[in-house]
């Protein structure tokens, strides 16, 4: 079995118009996190400590390069706030879809000399993701 | 866009920098303008070295993909020796007004839309041209290093 790599990484989200767009050919890096907060039941003077399982927070962080698509979707995010939610799907690789809805949070716009003008955000999921084959619509 | 039309465009800015507005000044590849005798000085510009870099995700067959393209070209501008006071001053100035042009003209004034940024981003140590048996240097001789970067979308195959 092949190892995977970045060829078939891809990345969706909704556009204004809550049509999922496939970005990837403008996004430069991405990831998937998944953490779970632990809650520390370990005893008093017990040396092995215990948890219980808390919330599992998913986060998508992602740079991309600015253009009119990318503006059109994230450019309002830098003027307001938004109270709806936008589907995203984090292709892993072909077969292997991570799916959801997310708040788009930490939206950043930046440039230096010589350089593309250039994007950041983090898809912050907003209950479940779904470990799905197909990205869909 | 490629490599050579990004060389036309540079050449056509070439001829339009203060000083180098004489026909048959510049040209591309051809080091027989310098028997010319229409100027003192001459650029004359060739290829350089290019790389290329994939610098967007995809997702696959079917999808597209960012190419980015630096291009190179050398420009070599050279100066007649004339003589010990004024040559050398001479070449300083052929060169600054050179680069003074593509200064101004960062997309080298591409009407496409293909050229994202170009700059003089070096230059390389100043040489002599020397005849055989000669008494001196017959040229001065220093080079420009232009850069360009463009971008392309590739439609994945696979």
């Amino acid at each position: 079995m092949a190892n995977k790599n970045w060829l078939d990484m891809a990345l969706h989200i909704d556009n204004s118009s809550a049509s999922l767009t496939n970005i990837s050919q403008w996004v430069n890096q991405s990831d998937l996190e998944a953490a779970i907060n632990l809650l520390d039941t370990t005893g008093l003077g017990t040396t092995d400590p215990t948890a219980l399982p808390g919330l599992h927070r998913k986060r998508i962080p992602f740079n991309f390069f600015v253009n009119s698509t990318t503006d059109g979707i994230f450019g309002p995010l830098l003027a307001g706030r938004t109270s709806v939610t936008k589907t995203v799907a984090w292709q892993s690789y072909s077969g292997r879809v991570y799916k959801g809805e997310c708040w788009l949070e930490d939206v950043k716009y930046s440039g230096s000399p010589d350089n593309l003008e250039v994007g950041s955000a983090t898809a912050v999921i907003d209950s479940t993701l779904t470990r799905t084959s197909v990205v869909g619509s | 866009m490629s490599q050579s039309t990004g060389l036309a465009l540079i050449l056509a800015q070439m001829s339009q920098a203060t000083g180098w507005t004489t026909t048959g000044q510049v040209s591309r590849s051809n080091w027989g303008i310098l028997d010319s005798g229409v100027s003192d000085h001459y650029a004359i510009l060739k290829p350089g070295a290019f790389r290329r870099a994939r610098i967007s995700l995809a997702g696959g067959a079917g999808a597209n993909m960012t190419v980015e393209e630096i291009f190179t070209g050398i420009i070599e501008v050279w100066q007649l020796y004339t003589d010990e006071t004024t040559t050398q001053a001479n070449l300083e100035s052929a060169m600054n007004n050179m680069m003074n042009r593509l200064d101004a003209y960062r997309k080298l004034a591409d009407t496409t839309g293909a050229v994202r940024d170009a700059f003089s981003e070096s230059g390389g140590e100043q040489r002599e041209g020397w005849v055989k048996g000669g008494d001196g240097p017959v040229w001065i001789i220093q080079d420009i290093t232009v850069s360009w970067t463009e971008e392309k979308t590739v439609a994945l195959a696979e």
